[in-house]
């Protein structure tokens, strides 16, 4: 990852509060950190890499007291990623070595309840199969935000996550969802 | 700003709009300065309380005491300086292995005796007897420097939480070592290398589980 001169300065402002140029500065890691996951785990999907870099900005967030101003800031958010890509990494084979084909699925439309979901397209029993085989923060973000239709802010008093963690939880919860029941990522990769 | 937004760049803006001054960590070491003040003055505390051993001035001037002593030092500030650095997520890993260097060096001064006495003597010439009173002594004598080491990486525990926790155990603890043998008598070569030294890594070990549990409670506080 190269560095640019100014990013130094830039996260020593973020330390002292600058919201401007610490909104800046993540902007500009962006393109630079996709590179780098992509480099670093060739073998991912575009949502993996989007999952890992999101993963090190909210982790580079929490650490920014340890960000010591007479370094370079590269090394510093690589390291990050480096230890929070592993774990989504990791995190994920777990997920998928859990996945099991489901035998008890409709396979004609005899046997699928003829609601609303069959017009849309969604067979709900695989989808409820595939909604049991997620983590438990994301089935529960995804039963309170999207099947349940709720607020944010209600669905944070229902499942006791913050806000923040339960939108990162949906994200993570629609992408594994799809996963699972297509099996493929959202560049089209399986 | 939509509150929905779950892409990249929404996140980006939300992270800039949540941002609240975060003031640098000390350095690691800045923390090592100040954790050897807490590790001299409760160090001094115990030996003062327990009485140091009536041979403490003729032991310091045995060369083979001193090189364990000042091995013991140098494993509790090697792995004390590994744990404080740790923390940071752009320190590489071998420098932290390397800062535990002095435990392999400190170990290496206590077992070479027991492998001579051992060649020369026999099983005999090692003289062994029961001593688990070393383990709570260290435990006391290392608790001021392990609470300070704690309460110092417990707010950077976002990254190698085992490591961490493993390491500033084992630099109290070594610490622990050094302030027992300032007041405990018993220290045939054997005896020092199981009750003390097998002490000190029994109580890294805990440490290092401990660790291990606090990062799985965090977790699993962040994704509940």
């Amino acid at each position: 990852m190269h560095e640019e001169p100014h990013w130094r300065d830039w996260l020593r402002a973020a330390q002292a509060g600058d919201r401007v140029l610490y909104g800046r500065l993540l902007a500009e890691l962006l393109p630079p950190l996709r590179r780098a996951a992509r480099g670093r785990w060739p073998g991912i999907g575009a949502a993996d890499v989007e999952d890992i870099v999101q993963e090190t900005l909210l982790a580079l967030h929490r650490s920014l007291r340890l960000y010591d101003g007479d370094r370079p800031v590269a090394p510093f958010v690589i390291g990050i990623m480096g230890f929070r890509g592993a774990d989504g990494v990791r995190a994920r084979a777990k997920t998928f070595a859990r996945e099991q084909e489901i035998d008890g699925a409709p396979e004609t439309s005899g046997d699928a309840d003829p609601n609303d979901y069959g017009a849309a397209g969604v067979d709900v029993a695989k989808m409820k199969a595939a909604l049991a085989t997620l983590p438990d923060g994301q089935r529960r973000a995804l039963e309170t935000t999207k099947l349940g239709e709720m607020p944010l802010t209600e669905a944070s008093a229902v499942t006791g996550m913050t806000v923040a963690a339960l939108k990162v939880a949906t994200h993570r919860g629609i992408k594994s969802l799809r996963r699972a029941m297509t099996g493929k990522n959202d560049d089209g990769r399986r | 700003m939509d509150a929905d937004d779950l892409s990249a760049d929404g996140l980006v803006r939300r992270l800039a709009a949540d941002l609240r001054p975060a003031p640098a960590r000390l350095a690691p070491g800045r923390r090592l300065a100040i954790w050897v003040a807490v590790a001299l003055v409760a160090g001094a505390a115990v030996i003062a309380l327990e009485g140091p051993r009536p041979d403490l001035a003729a032991r310091l001037a045995q060369p083979r005491f001193l090189a364990e002593q000042l091995a013991a030092v140098a494993a509790a500030l090697g792995a004390t300086y590994a744990a404080f650095c740790a923390g940071r997520p752009d320190e590489p890993a071998w420098r932290l292995w390397a800062a535990l260097a002095p435990s392999a060096l400190w170990l290496a001064l206590l077992g070479a005796p027991c492998i001579d006495i051992a060649f020369r003597l026999g099983r005999s010439g090692l003289e062994f007897s029961g001593d688990v009173a070393c383990l709570p002594a260290i435990a006391v004598a290392g608790a001021a420097p392990a609470a300070f080491a704690w309460a110092e990486v417990a707010r950077s525990s976002e990254f190698r939480p085992r490591f961490v926790a493993f390491a500033a155990t084992l630099g109290a603890a070594a610490w622990g070592a050094v302030v027992l043998r300032a007041f405990h008598a018993k220290d045939a070569a054997l005896m020092v290398l199981v009750w003390q030294a097998g002490s000190v890594a029994l109580l890294a070990a805990l440490g290092a589980a401990a660790g291990a549990l606090a990062a799985r409670a965090r977790k699993f506080v962040a994704h509940a």
